[in-house]
């Protein structure tokens, strides 16, 4: 098993290391660039890097195919969520979508864990969520209406959070870190699989991304990642320990949700910080834009970029903990 | 840099507290709602769906009053 993990996790590592900087080249030269906002030079990164990401995710999961056929079920339908996510990402990234149109397509990233239900209930089923100290929540009927929101949930609220340098491959790793420790805690072996899977090929994308990055994951990068980590959740049956790891997502998203009364694209309503010429990020204080998590830690003093970067990651660790102490705590 | 850290720990002390209401109110739904007995299927059905949701939006609606509450208490007013 350990080897096994060590060749899929090298290889989904270096395909997302390599096809970043491959990814990289070619979208700078068909122009498909987004403007760093953050930086007084406004400099133009090349956009939709973050493909590499499922393009590693998706070699490692085709070689895990061969070495964990007891998996292979799984394994397709978590590729299949993620690759069906990036197109939904991609069609976004080159075409804008309003957010509510986002938002409802990657409830359709739902559809192939669903037909793995329909189609082969001996190898998986839903279950009813595993929450601390009480075990299986007596919760039927209603957690399988709530099951699209297991994969749609995550994707938007890592894509709302993926505004900084860095934050999305940083967060998300850290996120994979605590299912990977998690399903070793439980026991759940798809959980190891998939998230060793996914967290190998966020560090081989991280390098590009990290402060002053080089290159922006786009929609595409950033959703799949997202439904990936809620796949993993529901195929591992980890749906409360993912919850608890996306804490600052879900702040965020929240946040966003609330106060703008509904899912908007950030084009469709006020910016809630602004630039000022060194680079330092302040309160816009604009009464009509979302209070988000960037706006509450920059204040009206303001901060740098990489600063910000530092507190999220200070409330991702946090949720790590949390995360693990909720592991800790279900009932084996 | 200072008041930004005291912030992150600020909204990570949130994020802990959210934590804990949401184990305690799963807690709470499974032992005492969930297992509320009415005879009609409907009632019933209506009675533990309603009052969980009830409860998670009480919730919801909490977090996002103490957030309105601390940025217009601690963030807006800060220097500039």
């Amino acid at each position: 098993m350990f080897l096994s993990v060590l060749i899929v996790s090298s290889v989904s590592f270096l395909v997302a290391f390599i096809t970043t900087r491959l990814l990289a080249s070619f979208m700078k030269s068909i122009r498909h660039v987004g403007i760093d906002v953050h930086k007084p030079e406004k400099p133009e990164i090349p956009t939709s890097c973050g493909t590499a990401i499922v393009v590693g995710v998706v070699v490692g999961s085709i070689i895990a195919l061969h070495l964990f056929p007891d998996y292979k079920y799984h394994i397709i339908a978590f590729m299949l969520t993620v690759i069906l996510t990036l197109l939904i990402g991609l069609v976004d990234d080159f075409i804008v979508l309003k957010g509510l149109v986002k938002a409802g397509l990657s409830f359709l990233s739902f559809i192939p864990i669903a037909s793995l239900v329909l189609l082969k209930p001996e190898v998986f089923t839903f279950g009813r969520p595993e929450v601390p100290i009480i075990g299986r929540l007596r919760l039927t009927i209603t957690y399988w209406l709530l099951l699209p929101l297991i994969i749609a949930g995550p994707a938007n609220a890592v894509n709302m959070l993926d505004v900084l340098n860095g934050v999305m491959p940083l967060t998300t790793a850290m996120v994979t870190l605590s299912l990977l420790i998690s399903s070793l805690i439980l026991g759940r072996k798809i959980g190891i699989i998939l998230s060793i899977i996914l967290l190998l090929a966020i560090l081989g994308y991280l390098p590009y991304n990290i402060y002053p990055a080089k290159v922006f994951s786009g929609d595409s990068g950033s959703l799949s990642v997202g439904a990936a980590i809620g796949a993993i959740a529901l195929l591992a049956k980890l749906e409360i320990v993912a919850l608890v790891a996306l804490f600052p997502h879900i702040m965020n998203a929240f946040y966003v949700i609330a106060f703008v009364k509904g899912l908007k694209e950030h084009r469709e309503f006020p910016r809630p910080t602004r630039v000022k010429e060194d680079g330092t990020i302040v309160d816009s204080r604009n009464p009509k834009a979302p209070i988000t998590l960037v706006r509450l830690i920059a204040g009206a003093e303001g901060a740098k970029e990489p600063d910000i970067v530092k507190c999220i990651l200070i409330l991702q660790v946090v949720a790590f903990i949390l995360a693990i102490l909720t592991a800790l705590l279900i009932p084996r | 840099m200072k008041g930004q850290i005291v912030r992150t720990l600020h909204l990570a002390m949130l994020m802990c507290l959210i934590w804990a209401s949401l184990i305690g109110l799963m807690i709470f739904i499974d032992r005492v709602i969930l297992r509320v007995n009415i005879g009609s299927l409907i009632v019933r059905a209506i009675f533990r769906n309603g009052t969980s949701f009830l409860l998670l939006a009480i919730l919801l609606y909490f977090w996002k009053w103490v957030t309105q509450w601390y940025y217009n208490r601690y963030v807006a007013k800060g220097r500039r």
